[in-house]
Parts: C-alpha cells; structure tokens; sequence
C-alpha cells in the first residue's frame, strides 16, 4: 500500500545537486555538461508531456513522466520521485488522480532550472 | 571488456559514459539510442562484453531486445523502475540491475559482478550444488537430525520456532535468527521477520510473496532485493 508519507516529504524537499557534485568529484566540467544536459532533457520532455496531457495521449503522457522521473532522481527528490512512480502506476491504468502533485513538481524544478541558469 | 550503451536518455548515456570511462579494465565500443541498432551492431561486431541496456525505450524495449538476440553477451540493466527487478532476472545473460541515478558505488558493485561472472568458466555455470546437510534439534530432550533438503520454510512463533518439511511439522525452542546462523545462506532466506524460506522451493514469487508448497509466505519490502538476488545465484 502506498504511504501518504512521500506527500508530506515531498512539501519540504528541494531539488539539489548532491547527486551530480558526488558524481564529478570535483570535475567542473563534466558537471557543467551534466546539468545542461539534465535541463535541456527535462524542458524538451516537459514540454512534450504538457502537450501529450493536452492530447489526452495516455501512452505519451506515461513515456515522458517516465522520462522525467529520471530528472527528479538525478535532483536528489527522493519523495518527489515515489510520487511520480505511483503517478505513473496509475496512468497505466488509465488514471491521473496525482497529476496536481507531478506538476507541483515539475513547477519546484522549472524554478530550480531558472536559478542555475541566472547564476 | 569491451562494453556498449543503449539508452534513448542523453542523461543517461551520459552518467553510463563518465563511469565507464572511470574504470580501467571496460572500454565504450560504442553508445546507441535504440536496440534495433544495437541489432545491427552485434551482427558485424563479435567479442562484446558487456551491454548496459536501458527497459524502457520508445517503440523496441529492453527486454523485446533481450527475447530476440540470441547468444547475448552480460547484460547489466539500467531502469528508471525498481519493480521490475523479477522480470529481468528470468533472462541468465543479466548479471545486475541498476536504477537511474545511478551512483558510482553501485556501479562498481555491478562491474564486480561482471568480473566475477567472466571468471567462472563455463562447464562450472550451470552447476548447483547438491545440498546434503542437515541440522538437528532439540526436541523434548531428544536431538532429532532433520535433512535440509526436506525443510520447506521456518515460522517463528513467539519462543519457538516451526520448522516446516515435506513430511511434518517440528517445533523447536529457539530464536528464527539462531537458527538461521546454522544454514546455508546460498539456499535459506529470510523474507519477513517472522519466516525463512527454502530457495530451493519456490514455486513462484509475487511482489510481497512467494509459493512454496501450498502455502503464501509473506516476503518484506526490506528482505526482498535479499531474496532476487539470491534467487539469481541458485
């Protein structure tokens, strides 16, 4: 049974960078690479999944929270990550009951974007 | 080793790149976005090693490619999903299994793995070792010797223990972790705080429980990677 949990985790959590830093140990370049990679990713499958929501396109809708689960993993959101992964459990049944809190989400790391790219 | 990249990700292809390049003895032979390539590439390329092969691709999946290829080199997955560790274990060519982000600690760990597997000749891969041991127990003062081939699973019940064979029931004043000491880990397997199971047994395996005989034991969340990857080793 899913734990409400992750929901309250998920209010407090921010994206971060640990990940990517413990990855590079050090290597300002290949981080560098790394995070314009992660932002670039995430504002093409982003958008894609906005535009596969609009479509009602469930089989897209699932590719790119898929896709973009990845992202929220490589942000260090542990519980923003769960929350995706029951959001797409559901979506295979035909369900989007957690699309509010996924795009909560998406809204938490676009902002994050904006900081790294005004820095 | 020769190794290749498959993964419909930038990210990932890119993370999988920095840790191959970090580790001396794997070489990249080249990076894909999809297994048809990939189809393409083994055709003309013999010698591989290694595959780090992402599930989920668009159109072609991880494990459409793993049930078309035959002869598959070692294959390391690579998954934005925890659950779908069962399914991938029914292919023998999968040596491990990673989740995205993967870290450098647990990629060496799969390259361990690799190497260990590359070590094992051959003729020695498909062996299972015979079990012939058994344990005995104390049981109104007599010490009866149970063969451990015959013991189905283990349930605690409060200061005993039940030890469950094919042919009956023993109960046993002991702890379920005292008695687990005494057996062999490659075969006996905690799954729950309360249970140990036979591996050996297994009739099949659900999310939160496994068959054995008639009956459903309970596995934990916590037991569960426990018990894939032991299941993998038998």
């Amino acid at each position: 049974m899913f734990s409400i949990l992750p929901f309250k985790k998920m209010a407090v959590e921010q994206p971060n960078l640990d990940y990517v830093h413990r990855l590079s140990d050090g290597d300002s370049l290949l981080e560098k690479r790394l995070i314009a990679v992660m932002i670039s990713e995430f504002e093409s499958d982003y958008k894609d999944y906005k535009m596969a929501v609009a479509d009602k396109d469930y089989k897209k809708i699932i590719t790119f929270v898929h896709r973009l689960k990845h992202k929220i993993g490589f942000l260090g959101m542990e519980y923003s990550y769960q929350i995706a992964h029951k959001y797409e459990e559901e979506l295979h049944k035909n369900e989007g009951r957690l699309a509010p809190e996924f795009e909560h989400i998406m809204t938490q790391i676009s902002d994050f974007i904006n900081t790294l790219e005004e820095r | 080793m020769k190794c290749i990249i498959v993964d419909d990700e930038l990210l990932a292809r890119e993370v999988l790149s920095h840790l191959v390049l970090k580790t001396p003895d794997l070489m990249i032979d080249g990076v894909f976005t999809n297994a048809i390539e990939v189809m393409k590439y083994l055709n003309t390329n013999p010698g591989l090693d290694v595959i780090f092969l992402d599930i989920h691709m668009p159109n072609f999946s991880g494990f459409d490619f793993l049930q078309t290829i035959k002869n598959p080199p070692l294959v390391i997955l690579v998954t934005n999903d925890k659950n779908l560790a069962l399914e991938a274990f029914n292919f023998d060519c999968i040596v491990d299994y990673l989740v995205k982000p993967i870290t450098q600690s647990r990629f060496e760990k799969a390259m361990q793995r690799v190497r260990q597997k590359k070590a094992v000749p051959a003729s020695q891969k498909s062996v299972t070792p015979k079990i012939a041991q058994e344990i005995y127990v104390n049981i109104d003062k007599r010490l009866i010797k149970i063969d451990l081939n015959s013991i189905d699973y283990i349930k605690a019940n409060g200061d005993y223990v039940i030890i469950k064979t094919e042919t009956q029931n023993y109960v046993v004043h002991t702890t379920l972790s005292k008695l687990q000491a005494k057996l062999p880990p490659e075969v006996f397997v905690k799954t729950h705080r309360s249970f140990i199971i036979n591996c050996a047994k297994i009739i099949d395996i659900k999310d939160s429980t496994v068959l054995i005989g008639k009956e459903i034991i309970p596995v934990s969340k916590n037991n569960r990677i426990n018990l894939i990857e032991r299941i993998n080793l038998i």
